[in-house]
């Protein structure tokens, strides 16, 4: 997840299971979108949206003929996302632990700040 | 899974992550580390394992196996042939708004 969310933003992501994927950041996975298109990358971010960045991006168009596509970064927005191909190792409950201990963890830093005005 | 992180944002009553059924998706949690049947659309269905949900039908699902259901018309007879495509994926999430329904495992009959 990138570093500059917003606290309704880390929540969101808190509650779903958007905070999976952005506990695969750095990790190659391979998004299918509505349109059949295949995307295969590093994945930098993550946001509350499924909006998802990504590096070293090989695209394979839906059309099986047409020849794959290499791109350095690319964005794919979330709404057009039909699966995401996790890598088969990931300790699910694992990463979800993580990452909501690491959101509610910075959010209650938030609010004793706020408390300590 | 999601459940799990519900549970952490508003401590709801401790019965909550049992077995009791109050809304409908209480039902696909007791579902939970099952084989399920999911029903997508574009006339996709998947066979998996159920790791993880959220109120979206976000899921995880492991060793899934996805069939596409194609139309093909045979250009004489006008027949419609229906042609299903098989693969394995072995751990995939799946975004909630695709989803059309999900059932529960099988049970023993069949």
């Amino acid at each position: 997840m990138s570093a500059v969310s917003t606290v309704l933003e880390r929540q969101r992501s808190s509650n779903s299971l958007v905070c999976l994927l952005q506990g695969v950041e750095r990790k190659r996975v391979t998004v299918e979108l509505r349109d059949e298109t295949a995307i295969e990358g590093l994945i930098t971010s993550v946001d509350c949206y499924m909006n998802i960045e990504m590096g070293d991006v090989t695209l394979y168009p839906r059309y099986s003929g047409a020849a794959p596509q290499k791109f350095d970064s690319f964005f794919i927005s979330g709404k057009h996302i039909r699966y995401v191909h996790l890598p088969d190792h990931i300790d699910v409950m694992g990463v979800l632990q993580k990452q909501v201990k690491a959101l509610t963890k910075l959010r209650s830093k938030r609010h004793e700040k706020q408390t300590l005005r | 899974m999601a459940a799990a992180a519900v549970a952490d944002q508003n401590p709801a009553p401790e019965q909550g992550l049992g077995t009791s059924v109050e809304e409908p998706l209480d039902l696909i949690r007791l579902s939970l580390d099952e084989r399920i049947y999911v029903k997508m659309r574009n006339d996709r269905e998947l066979r998996g394992r159920l790791h993880a949900y959220d109120q979206h039908l976000n899921m995880i699902l492991s060793e899934v196996e996805e069939t596409v259901t194609t139309v093909e018309i045979d250009e004489e007879t006008f027949e419609e042939l229906y042609k299903q495509t098989k693969r394995i994926i072995p751990m995939l999430f799946v975004r909630g708004d695709g989803v059309i329904l999900v059932a529960p495992p099988m049970r023993a009959t069949s």
